[in-house]
């Protein structure tokens, strides 16, 4: 039985599938029955969709789709790497549906984004409270009706220390207390009147602590409440959204084409695989496949960026448990490939590098040369690295067996990357669902096997050995061939050569690459043309052209005037990259026009932090420290 | 009066001129010497009419900065143990240097002159009574705070230090042993002397256990990393977090304090103190019978350099070992102290007592 | 012997005088700006909730127990280590004895655990999404079932 039949045999017209022209499976479930659907498809179906890797909603309010909004649901198959989406409409009248949080402890934060962007409520959620807004926010941002550029007041208006007398000072905190017990927060509530339980046995009072938004080693900014028993954390909660720019609202007033930099600062610390995975989002809309060139020189980039997360995040690591010399070491090497990507891309950090259809500039010339050097380097870091950190007896003792999470916790939380990794399951987006050209290169992915703070470390180290064997494959391997696209999306088939030819379009033909696909000519020819839009162009013109040339001009003109340029069919797309972190999805929508209807990041920090506390809960303070620093969160993508 | 004078003297040679201004040039050093080690430049911003001096201009920028910035107290702290808790500090720290020897006699305008500030006979117990001293001044500055930070470092730190002292107390008793005395100059002047006609007594030769035992618990004694959990920068910020101005700077000047104790205690017990190899009070005189007569003045100038040398390269070990490791766990602190330290230093002096009896 | 300790004192004064020029010349250059925020309390930008002069287990109240009796033992050992040369086996032997008595006792407390740091329960807050908090799930989904109407 497929799982169409599986599905319809038990659930009948609540679940529908519904077609998708970019070969993602989708089904619409009536949202009464999500919860159930989903527990079908986690632990009864076949092949098990038993991971939760995204959950968004969108508001179809300006396509006319009735009823407005849609919760989304991106599932996966740990064992058969499928991919699933499930659409639940909710109307605007009564925007409700069942939570999914018993099924997938991530989807506590999800649901509680969705709640605070979209209004949209989960009955019986535990802890329903906005997560990246602050509570005095009004309205819903991600709502397409909330203006993009509404102000509002950003914190309440009240001084915190007016006092100065120590007594007064004391009684307020005493009144603040009182207060908090009677209608704080739920896990406020809950600590104090527990806090008051202890008060006949003193040994164990424990207290709380703040530690973050402006702590030393709360880089991004993080907010984690902490009860401590002493050195020891009881219980901990965490608040994130100190970083939020409203990154997905952006992205739905600007060009497609121009989202690139806003992607820069999701993860700023590789910004080129974000770059590729919201490239690769939008050319699955439009349908293009771009050039083997470039599929490489993405691959090549993406992995010294991988390198360069995994060199700051060790480095970081090292420093805060106070080794700075591993951390300087390691930033050598970061220096040496950030010159590198500097001389490709014109930046250090804010590459904006990848282009639909397509990168930004070729390599130069003495790129493989230098590449091969820096590779070098960073291989020789590594090696003193090692014999600084990896057996030295402290750093030995304060990684191991801290932070640990067991395998169902890290999947019942949706971690990936890593973190999953390191808990002994090898899942890697580049093996499970080779995406550019990742099969044609031989890497392995190293994992773990206790899930603690040493077996992340490791597990980075050996990933930075392994990207370091990819670029070098790649290099070996870089195909010659044009760089992009040609202007029109498409790489040029054969038969369309040759009536180019007969034109005497002959200069043309001389920076396109033929190839031939059977599939244009046979049955399917009619619904291939429509994929490729034979008027959608989509790369912008090389700088030269446009200069000299008028119609290098007006094919430029075409692309960033407002109104016209890349404007996919109507249709919706997921495409999911293996980031630094973990599985960086880009859930993209679009509704026709040139603007981007939604853009949905699936940051792999988002889920690695849902279940932070699970990591630290039982360690010690400084754990915590070493724990975060393993976790490499990245405010930029997780606060988006 | 002449006591006072003799005492204030010292105070401003010894401290004034000598301890404070290592303290001052164990800053740069700890910028520069990490600089090297990690192939970095270093500190070389500060600039005198645009001489640079390899950033040596820092310390005077520091101090400066130090002085002029607002020393004020934070609201909810208990203002008059805020206030005293650095002064506590600072003073112990500097205090414990009254008992270093520096030298052995200068004899100046046929006066005799110790180059020792205060020449307490029974040193080593006032060593331990100063060391023992040094945590009030962090637990009541963090208590006095009022702040959850400075609470936790405030308790890791009496923890700590209360271990780290039994480690340091027993290992010494294997030197008073071997020494038979508790005056740190009888000690100094004991490792002068030779073993088997050529070998120099010193400590690290006669305790090399105890050295080590000595040395680590010195360490944690400091709170520098490895062992710098009460401050623990990246976890709870230290001890000291609610301090400002003038207050950060006297916690600040005693850390750098307490390493030059630690360290000047180590070269006295185990590097020989002020002696250099086969030196005496009229000169060389070496094993295989040469000898070089020196006037007192030279001899006592020798000594006192090779103390100030010995004393350099032992901070600049300390330093090495600093920007090497990370940072121990808090338990793994206390781990270490009673689980390796304490039995190793008790097992040292069953050794030497066995061997010293033996022998004689 | 009085006097040993006269030039200690004196170093004392000297230095707390030392001190003090100090905080004086700081005090005579530094700049006043008091201001509510600056003279809060550091939490990292928070609030703090409660005072912080709260009692907790410091877990270490065995070991500073454990700490006055090698303490003691210290100065017991000392002076016996300054003339042990010239008291020879008896007292060697007395000694190694008494060593080997605080060794037994070091050896039981930590047979018995009193250098270890037993690690508390950890607790939890009410949000945390345990699975076993949402067994009752399925009444309540019939319950959603009930009241959303599409």
């Amino acid at each position: 039985m497929t799982l169409k039949e599986q599905l319809i045999a038990r659930f009948g017209e609540d679940v529908t599938p519904e077609p998708s022209r970019v070969g993602d499976e989708v089904y619409i479930v009536h949202r009464n029955r999500i919860f159930e659907v989903c527990q079908y498809l986690k632990e009864s179906t076949n092949p098990k969709y038993d991971f939760l890797m995204d959950l968004t909603a969108v508001d179809y309010l300006h396509t006319g789709t009735k009823p407005r909004f849609a919760v989304i649901y991106q599932l996966y198959s740990m064992s058969t790497h499928r991919r699933l989406r499930l659409k639940a409409p909710v109307p605007e009248s009564d925007p409700i549906l069942p939570t999914v949080v018993p099924l997938w402890g991530v989807a506590n934060w999800f649901e509680r984004e969705v709640w605070d962007m979209f209004g949209i409520k989960f009955k019986g959620h535990p802890d329903l409270r906005r997560l990246l807004m602050y509570d005095e926010f009004k309205g819903h941002p991600l709502r397409k009706d909330y203006p993009f550029n509404k102000r509002q007041p950003l914190v309440k208006n009240t001084e915190p220390y007016e006092d100065t007398e120590i007594l007064q000072y004391l009684q307020r905190i005493k009144q603040d207390e009182a207060t908090q017990r009677d209608s704080g927060p739920e896990y406020l509530r809950d600590f104090l009147k527990r806090r008051e339980t202890f008060e006949g046995d003193r040994s164990t009072r424990s207290f709380l602590l703040n530690m973050g938004p402006s702590h030393p080693a709360m880089h991004g900014v993080i907010h984690i409440l902490l009860e401590l028993d002493g050195e020891y954390v009881r219980a901990a909660d965490l608040g994130i959204g100190y970083l939020h720019r409203a990154f997905e609202k952006e992205c739905e007033v600007v060009k497609w084409g121009q989202v690139f930099p806003y992607t820069d600062r999701l993860n700023y610390v590789s910004p080129l695989i974000n770059n590729v995975a919201y490239a690769m989002a939008v050319e699955k809309l439009l349908g293009i496949e771009i050039t083997e060139r470039a599929k490489y020189i993405r691959v090549i980039m993406s992995e010294l960026s991988r390198i360069t997360d995994h060199l700051t995040c060790i480095a970081a690591n090292a420093m805060e448990l106070g080794a700075m010399t591993a951390f300087l070491y390691f930033i050598e090497a970061r220096e040496e490939l950030y010159n590198l990507i500097e001389e490709i891309t014109g930046a250090r950090l804010t590459i904006s590098y990848v282009r639909i259809g397509g990168v930004k500039a070729d390599f130069t010339p003495d790129f493989p040369e230098r590449c091969t050097s820096a590779i070098k380097l960073v291989r020789e870091k590594l090696k003193e690295v090692h014999k600084l950190l990896t057996r030295n007896r402290i750093f030995y003792d304060r990684m191991v067996g801290t932070g640990v999470i067991d395998k169902d916790t890290a999947l019942h939380y949706g971690f990936t990357g890593p973190v999953l990794r390191s808990t002994g399951i090898d899942f890697d987006v580049r093996k499970a669902n080779p995406y550019l050209v990742y099969d044609e290169f031989d890497f392995d992915v190293p994992y773990g096997e206790k899930g603690d703070n040493y077996d992340r470390y490791l597990c980075r180290m050996e990933e930075i050995e392994q990207s370091c064997r990819i670029v070098e494959q790649a290099l070996a391997k870089l195909p010659g061939g044009p760089l992009n696209v040609d202007h029109e999306g498409k790489i040029i088939p054969a038969h369309v050569m040759a009536d180019y030819g007969k034109f005497g379009k002959t200069h043309e033909l001389l920076q396109m690459e033929a190839v031939t696909d059977p599939t244009l000519s046979g049955s399917n020819a009619e619904f291939y043309r429509k994929i490729y839009p034979d008027a959608k162009a989509v790369v912008l013109p090389r700088k030269e052209v446009t200069y000299s040339s008028i119609e290098g001009m007006m094919n430029h003109f075409m692309l960033v005037m407002e109104g016209v340029g890349i404007a996919p069919e109507p249709g919706e797309a997921y495409a999911a990259v293996e980031g630094a972190n973990g599985e960086l999805g880009f859930f993209v929508v679009s509704d026709g026009s040139d603007h981007a209807y939604r853009v949905r990041v699936r940051p792999p920090c988002f889920t690695l932090m849902s279940g932070f506390h699970k990591m630290i809960e039982g360690d010690q303070i400084a754990d915590v420290i070493a724990t975060f620093g393993t976790i490499n969160m990245i405010a930029g993508e997780l606060d988006r | 009066m002449q006591a006072l004078a003799e005492a204030a003297g010292k105070f401003v040679f010894f401290i004034g001129l000598i301890v404070l201004n290592i303290a001052a040039i164990l800053t740069w050093v700890e910028r520069k010497q990490s600089a090297v080690m990690q192939d970095r430049i270093g500190a070389n911003r500060a600039t005198i009419f645009g001489i640079r001096m390899l950033g040596m201009f820092h310390m005077l920028a520091d101090m400066l900065k130090l002085f002029t910035k607002e020393f004020f107290i934070p609201m909810g702290a208990r203002r008059f143990v805020y206030l005293l808790a650095p002064m506590i500090s600072l003073l112990f720290a500097l205090v414990g240097f009254a008992a270093i020897p520096f030298g052995d006699t200068l004899i100046l305008g046929g006066r005799e002159i110790p180059l020792q500030i205060a020449n307490v006979n029974i040193g080593i117990l006032y060593i331990f009574a100063v060391l023992g001293m040094a945590v009030y001044g962090v637990v009541l500055g963090a208590w006095a705070s009022n702040n959850n930070y400075a609470l936790l470092g405030g308790l890791r730190a009496s923890a700590q230090m209360l271990s780290y002292e039994v480690a340091i107390g027993v290992s010494l008793v294997g030197v008073i042993m071997v020494y038979q005395t508790v005056d740190l100059m009888e000690i100094a002047r004991a490792q002068g002397q030779l073993l088997w006609g050529w070998l120099p007594q010193w400590g690290i030769l006669l305790q090399p256990l105890g050295f080590l035992i000595f040395m680590t618990a010195g360490i944690a004694e400091t709170k520098r990393i490895p062992f710098d959990a009460p401050e623990g920068e990246s976890e709870i910020v230290g001890y000291f977090i609610e301090y400002s101005g003038m207050g950060f700077g006297m916690y600040f000047l005693t850390d750098f304090l307490e390493t030059i104790l630690i360290a000047s205690l180590t070269v006295t017990f185990f590097l020989g103190g002020f002696q250099v190899p086969y030196l005496y009070a009229d000169g060389f005189h070496f094993p295989w019978g040469q000898a070089i007569l020196l006037p007192n003045i030279a001899v006592a100038a020798l000594q006192f350099l090779s103390f100030l040398i010995k004393l350099i390269v032992l901070l600049f070990i300390m330093m090495a070992i600093r920007w090497t490791l990370p940072r121990f766990r808090y338990d793994q602190i206390m781990h270490l102290g009673w689980k390796i330290l304490l039995p190793a230093s008790l097992i040292n002096i069953l050794i030497t007592a066995v061997v010293l009896t033996i022998i004689g | 012997m009085l006097l040993h300790f006269a030039a200690p004192f004196i170093f004392v004064i000297v230095a707390a005088a030392f001190i003090a020029l100090n905080l004086l010349i700081s005090r005579l250059l530094q700049p006043r700006v008091p201001s509510a925020g600056k003279n809060t309390t550091y939490e990292c930008g928070e609030i703090p909730i409660g005072s912080s002069w709260v009692q907790f287990n410091i877990r270490f109240y065995v070991i500073t127990l454990i700490f006055v009796i090698f303490d003691v033992e210290i100065v017991f050992l000392v002076p016996w280590a300054v003339v042990f040369k010239d008291l020879g086996w008896f007292a060697f032997v007395e000694v190694v004895i008494f060593v080997f008595i605080l060794l037994v006792g070091l050896a039981y407390a930590w047979r018995k655990g009193d250098l270890e740091w037993d690690k508390p329960e950890t607790g939890k807050f009410a949000r945390d999404a345990a699975p076993q908090l949402f067994e009752e799930v399925g009444t309540e989904r019939q319950q959603t079932v009930q009241e959303v109407t599409l």
